[in-house]
């Protein structure tokens, strides 16, 4: 076998037709489109036959936690008459400390259905552990592959931590420099093995998250005598984002707005051996976020079923300063010691309070657990060591790779506003790029295609293809 | 030089792919470095740290690269405190509004 780089990418469709039953070409329309909801519909689980088996695994079910004492602050912060309610699912209760277990669980499930004789998946992430431990209860094995060291060798301990956590818990873990071509040793992996292929962006990993917004609609009616203003969702590879919004459809809360949160790590790069451990979050960040928004299709399958644009309503940046003081805020009034990344959404939550009423209410849809390493105590001294600045003053000005800014005042943390029209340009310009077609060779078929992937109109489509 | 013994728990590495095998949408400090890559696994044979070693992996799988160390441990930790959020707690309750009490 030919394990060079090109040859193994060559045989990408191959191995993934392998090691995920899954023929992505037969979902193909027109000369850019995918019947999207055909694949999500592919594997033919239902919302309760999902909900069914993540109880069998002891994931969800999570509880939604009024966070009384950050509401009183973001109130005493408001304008009169303003300061919505902040509540939390604390989906740092799942077994293996973070929402990824539900992404993880229908993928397990599938996978020991099936009769593969284990897992796998590239990710530096929470999705690591998830994994593993769902495998052990579908009794596969697993193999993880993470990024998780620069040239120099010095690992960042949000991502050593994981690796500690998925040997913990029994599985064989493959740590690589920087670099995408995790993906490429995950081929070499899946073809050596013949296990599944449990990538974070397949239809049985985003209908895991559906149950999310789902549990958040139930819950919020029977706790709460309604449906919140808004669910914000910390925004990276865009899984989040789609899995909830789509749950919350399905639970009929189509009218509460879905508002994407990500940590702005503007400047640096994501693939870069030398800005790799000036960042002090792993995840959570823009340099997921904006990326995967605008091509979706860059994941690890061939059709990805994370499209944050179709759910997106509102997207908003907070600086690396302001997550780590509301995780201290967060800890010192809610006595909730948990993960600086997963309170990216509760740190924009915490300014976005102030715009809405007092009589209403807005969700925060997850937490994450904490430890050595992932805690923001260990970021912090880990940002020193890498000569990043460490200050107390207004977090506007805060620049990532150089600076870390606490806010002198609370009233400083604020949700910047991203404008998504510009981001939805841009997703429409990819997709035509990506396939080497210029706007006349699209059919009526694209064109509508395209309007859903941006959730607008085909005149929205029309414009942007006419400035092209 | 210290020899490690067949059966032993150790790491390896090895390099996955050289600077000129990378794809060239990297970036440059990205690209002019070599992918390298660490795992754990069973030693096969007795063997010096930095000599090459072959390992059999948890999931049964044969690895071979350099031996770096027998079982290290993970050395990564909480870090101390932050000194300017000592106090934050009083200091944002002392915010609230009596009319929210």
């Amino acid at each position: 076998m030919n394990n060079t780089y090109e040859s193994v990418m060559a045989r990408k469709i191959e191995i993934m037709k392998k090691s995920l039953l899954m023929d992505f070409a037969q979902f193909e329309q027109g000369k850019l489109s995918f019947d999207y909801e055909g694949m999500m519909n592919q594997y033919g689980y239902t919302l309760d036959e999902i909900r069914k088996i993540q109880r069998e695994a002891h994931v969800g079910d999570t509880p939604l936690i009024e966070l009384h004492n950050l509401t009183r602050t973001a109130r005493a912060l408001s304008p009169k008459g303003k300061g919505a309610r902040i509540m939390i699912k604390d989906e740092a209760a799942n077994p293996s400390g973070s929402f990824k277990d539900r992404r993880a669980s229908v993928s397990c499930h599938f996978a020991q259905a099936k009769g593969f004789p284990g897992v796998a998946a590239a990710t530096s992430g929470n999705y690591g552990a998830a994994l593993v431990s769902q495998a052990n209860i579908r009794n596969l094995k697993t193999i993880i592959v993470q990024e998780v060291f620069d040239s120099l060798g010095r690992g960042q301990p949000e991502i050593v931590e994981k690796t500690r956590k998925c040997e913990a818990l029994g599985a064989e873990v493959i740590q690589t420099s920087v670099g995408p071509e995790l993906f490429y040793y995950l081929l070499r992996v899946l073809e050596e093995t013949g296990f599944f292929n449990a990538s974070l962006y397949t239809p049985l990993s985003i209908a895991g998250i559906e149950t999310i917004g789902w549990e958040i609609a139930e819950q919020c009616r029977k706790l709460h005598g309604g449906l919140p203003a808004a669910v914000v969702i910390t925004h990276a590879g865009g899984g989040n984002v789609t899995g909830t919004a789509r749950g919350l459809r399905k639970a009929g809360a189509e009218n509460v707005k879905i508002i994407g949160a990500s940590v702005n790590l503007e400047g640096l790069h994501m693939a870069s051996d030398r800005d790799f451990n000036l960042k002090s979050f792993t995840t959570g960040h823009t340099g997921f976020g904006v990326p995967f928004a605008t091509w979706p299709d860059r994941s690890d399958v061939p059709r990805n079923a994370a499209r944050p644009l179709r759910y997106l309503e509102r997207y908003v940046t907070v600086n690396q300063g302001e997550v780590f003081y509301i995780t201290e805020a967060l800890a010192v009034l809610e006595g909730l010691e948990r993960g600086p990344a997963g309170n990216t959404a509760l740190t924009a939550a915490f300014a976005l309070a102030r715009e809405f009423d007092e009589d209403q209410f807005i969700v925060v849809q997850e937490t994450e657990y904490t430890g050595a390493g992932k805690h923001h105590y260990a970021q912090l001294a880990f940002a020193k060591e890498n000569g990043i600045r460490i200050e107390t003053g207004d977090p506007a000005s805060e620049k990532a790779g150089e600076t870390i800014i606490f806010p002198s005042h609370p009233d400083r943390i604020c949700a910047r506003e991203v404008d998504l029209d510009p981001l939805r340009a841009s997703l429409i310009r990819n997709a035509l790029k990506n396939r080497g077609l210029r706007p006349s060779d699209l059919s009526k078929t694209d064109l509508q295609f395209l309007a859903d992937e941006v959730s607008r109109g085909t005149d929205f489509v029309s414009g942007v293809l006419n400035s092209l | 030089m210290d020899i490690i013994r067949k059966g032993s728990w150790v790491q390896i590495e090895w390099i996955l792919l050289e600077p000129g095998e990378r794809p060239e949408h990297l970036p440059p400090e990205t690209r002019r470095v070599p992918l390298r890559v660490k795992a754990k696994g069973i030693l096969q044979e007795d063997a010096p740290v930095g000599e090459p070693a072959t390992v059999v992996s948890t999931c049964g799988r044969v690895l071979k690269g350099t031996l770096v160390a027998e079982n290290p441990p993970f050395t990564h930790s909480f870090g101390p405190q932050i000194p300017e959020f000592i106090g934050l707690g009083d200091a944002l309750r002392s915010l609230w509004r009596k009319s929210d009490e």
